[in-house]
């Protein structure tokens, strides 16, 4: 134990006397969650659409009158009146406005004699999510300008959809901090670790330790908890930053804060042990930057950070199943958002903890202790 | 293996793909020796001593250092060795105490033990001042001073110091000289010093061994090595006036003496043993009443030994690429 806490405090004390690398696994996280959760922030809104109506008709100012409910509503389009189809296609063709819509001179005529009534929509599905939110709401306000009529010869009541979220209220920005957390774990792992190893050996410094009674095991633990304490330290700052900049609260009181830690020391010493595996045996440090820069993109964008994991195809959803990362997140996420119930959390903890077991005796057993 | 000498090596070799960058050496270093191993950059020294320090493997063959077995118990050899590597291998960032202290801890020494231990040791390597100082902030001779202090740490048998002044200004490669001197008068301390500077190897060394291309080429004291070039020696001897003919085949009858010629202002002899033949040739000349008016001895030295047995000079062959092993990669 001496040996391995002697390998530790060295690491800790060159990691803390070049604090510099570190910032930026701090810093890096809190801008993501910045700029993402203010640039995705829920559902779109303020779309230009521009409406080019030939129809004075009933039908017609029904479906204006609906995309006008839109506007006023939810305020996914903001409609631009338009009198020329021509100068419409060439707003849009600019990208001026993000829509067109062309009602036809026929379009009520058509409608009240139970034809097939069609209104033309041009989108630019250059941007495909606002191409997707325009059809939508133009799809919701068509929905609606059904309904009075039929409301009125039925003397139903409108049936709607309320949504009941069983949880407080999560923002976007607020759920992207499990995500950041745990870039910020990684980051930290990557600055730490293997990293430090890959460093001494470059350096020739290595070849001290090996000439003493160190085992690999006192040398990768010894790395390993520096590292540990290294990626909680700038983690746990990320999550208070993240915390106070979103003005959400951990849930569960001491019970929460303890699990939240627990969980973000079993994925920082996981993915220490998993970096030692793959580049322990590395001689120079530009490896270690392009795994990392490889091992970032695999683990973070399919582990439900930043959009649902169901939204995937198949092949994807069975890696993200096996990526630490999505369990990390998962973890956090049901302790931070669901109300407190840790029990939520189980079977991603359970991952963790095999994970970081087996990456623990892997790295261990792959460690060249000769130079 | 026998428990008498501090280090024994018997047919090893160390093969890095086709290349033998140890070829079937044999030594034999004795218990407070200091034993010294010459030659140019890949020749194959500092292999050597990596395979009996246990941090690389030996290929084939057998060596044992402090009487353990380098094969068998490689943990064994190294808690009872210390390593000063050629590189710098201190940590710039820590300070010289925490250094020793840290790498006292690798050896499972209590903090009892470390204390007084660290102490002693950096007040005789001149560091007890900067103790507390970032290494980062020593020169390059005071770093080394360090590390020769951190190989001592835990009282090892044995010490392999792996080129220890390369790289160190004159000024600071005598301070280390003296200090290896100083850390082995009244104690049986065994040294192994690599080097590639003669004057070193002739400065500190009870023994040298001569390596070159993975072989041992010549083995001995400083001394006997340099004694087994023929006419080793050169004597310039300057007279008031010419000696006689007489006195010339005299001095040529000396045991040792091998040539013996005119010059401008007196006499040359070359010799075996031109330091104790000197006083004898003064007094022949002297028997004619002539004067010696200046006295000059050129040594041979441990670099015409290298030549002697290598066919090639040091130098040359320290500035030339891709001879023995590709030296690892790093930065002294």
């Amino acid at each position: 134990m001496r040996r391995i806490l002697a390998v530790m405090e060295r690491d800790l004390l060159r990691v803390l006397r070049n604090p510099a690398a570190l910032f930026s696994s701090v810093l890096l996280p809190v801008l993501y969650l910045l700029i993402l959760g203010n640039s995705l922030n829920g559902p779109l809104t303020g779309l230009r659409l521009g409406v080019v109506s030939a129809d004075q008709g009933p039908e017609a100012r029904a479906l204006l009158g609906a995309l006008q409910a839109v506007e006023q509503g939810p305020g996914t389009v903001v409609i631009v009146p338009l009198d020329d189809p021509v100068r419409g296609f060439a707003l849009l063709h600019e990208g001026d406005i993000s829509g067109l819509l062309v009602v036809p001179s026929t379009f009520s005529h058509d409608r009240s004699h139970g034809l097939a009534a069609s209104a033309g929509l041009y989108v630019d599905n250059v941007d495909a999510v606002a191409a997707g939110a325009i059809e939508g709401a133009i799809e919701a306000a068509v929905a609606t300008a059904d309904q009075p009529l039929v409301r009125f010869e039925r003397g139903l009541g409108p049936a709607a959809v309320r949504p009941q979220e069983i949880y407080p209220r999560v923002d976007y920005d607020t759920s992207l901090i499990p995500g950041v957390v745990v870039m910020s774990l990684f980051m930290g792992s990557m600055l730490s670790g293997a990293f430090n190893l890959i460093m001494d050996r470059f350096l020739g410094v290595h070849e001290s330790f090996l000439s003493t009674p160190l085992r690999k095991a006192d040398i990768n633990l010894g790395i390993l908890l520096s590292g540990t304490v290294v990626t909680l330290a700038s983690s746990t700052l990320v999550l208070a930053i993240g915390l106070l900049m979103t003005g959400a609260r951990v849930h569960g009181g001491l019970a929460g804060y303890a699990a939240l830690l627990g969980v973000m020391v079993l994925t920082g010493l996981g993915l220490l042990a998993m970096t030692m595996t793959i580049m322990g045996r590395a001689g120079h440090p530009r490896i270690a930057g392009v795994l990392n820069g490889f091992l970032s993109v695999i683990l973070f964008f399919p582990s439900g950070a930043l959009y649902p994991l169901a939204s995937f195809p198949g092949w994807l959803r069975a890696f993200a199943r096996i990526d630490p990362e999505t369990h990390a997140v998962a973890a956090l996420k049901a302790i931070l958002f669901r109300g407190g119930d840790l029990s939520a959390a189980g079977q991603h903890v359970a991952f963790l903890g095999a994970f970081t077991a087996v990456m623990l005796v892997v790295s261990t057993l792959a460690m060249k202790r000769t130079l | 293996m026998n428990p008498e000498l501090a280090i024994e090596v018997r047919h090893v070799v160390k093969r890095f793909g086709k290349l033998a960058a140890v070829d079937d050496v044999d030594l034999e270093v004795r218990h407070g020796e200091l034993f010294g191993v010459l030659g140019p950059n890949g020749a194959g020294k500092t292999t050597l001593v990596r395979m009996l320090t246990g941090i690389v493997s030996i290929t084939s063959g057998e060596a044992s250092v402090a009487g353990i077995d380098v094969r068998r118990d490689p943990d064994g050899v190294r808690r009872a060795i210390g390593v000063v590597s050629q590189a710098l291998t201190s940590d710039l960032d820590l300070t010289g105490l925490e250094n020793l202290d840290i790498y006292a801890r690798f050896f499972d020494m209590s903090r009892s033990e470390r204390g007084p231990r660290i102490e002693e040791l950096l007040r005789v390597v001149g560091l007890w001042d900067r103790r507390k100082s970032l290494v980062k902030t020593y020169s390059g001779g005071m770093r080394r001073r360090l590390e020769i202090a951190r190989g001592l740490v835990h009282a090892p048998r044995v010490l392999f110091l792996d080129e220890p002044t390369i790289g160190l200004d004159p000024q600071s490669r005598l301070v280390i000289w003296d200090l290896l001197r100083d850390l082995r008068k009244g104690s049986d301390l065994t040294v192994s010093l690599t080097t590639h500077y003669l004057e070193e190897a002739e400065a500190l060394c009870d023994r040298v061994a001569i390596v070159d291309r993975g072989k041992i080429v010549a083995l001995g004291t400083p001394q006997e090595l340099k004694a087994r070039i023929p006419g080793s020696d050169t004597v310039d001897l300057s007279l008031g006036s010419p000696p006689s003919d007489a006195r010339l085949a005299e001095l040529g009858a000396l045991a040792g003496v091998r040539d013996v010629a005119r010059t401008a202002d007196g006499v040359r002899v070359r010799a075996d043993g031109g330091a104790t033949l000197l006083p004898r040739l003064i007094e022949i000349l002297r028997v004619d009443g002539l004067q010696v008016t200046a006295a000059a001895l050129q040594r041979i030295s441990l670099e015409d030994v290298f030549i002697h047995f290598t066919g090639r000079t040091l130098r040359e062959e320290s500035s030339a690429a891709g001879q023995g092993f590709v030296p690892p990669r790093r930065f002294t």
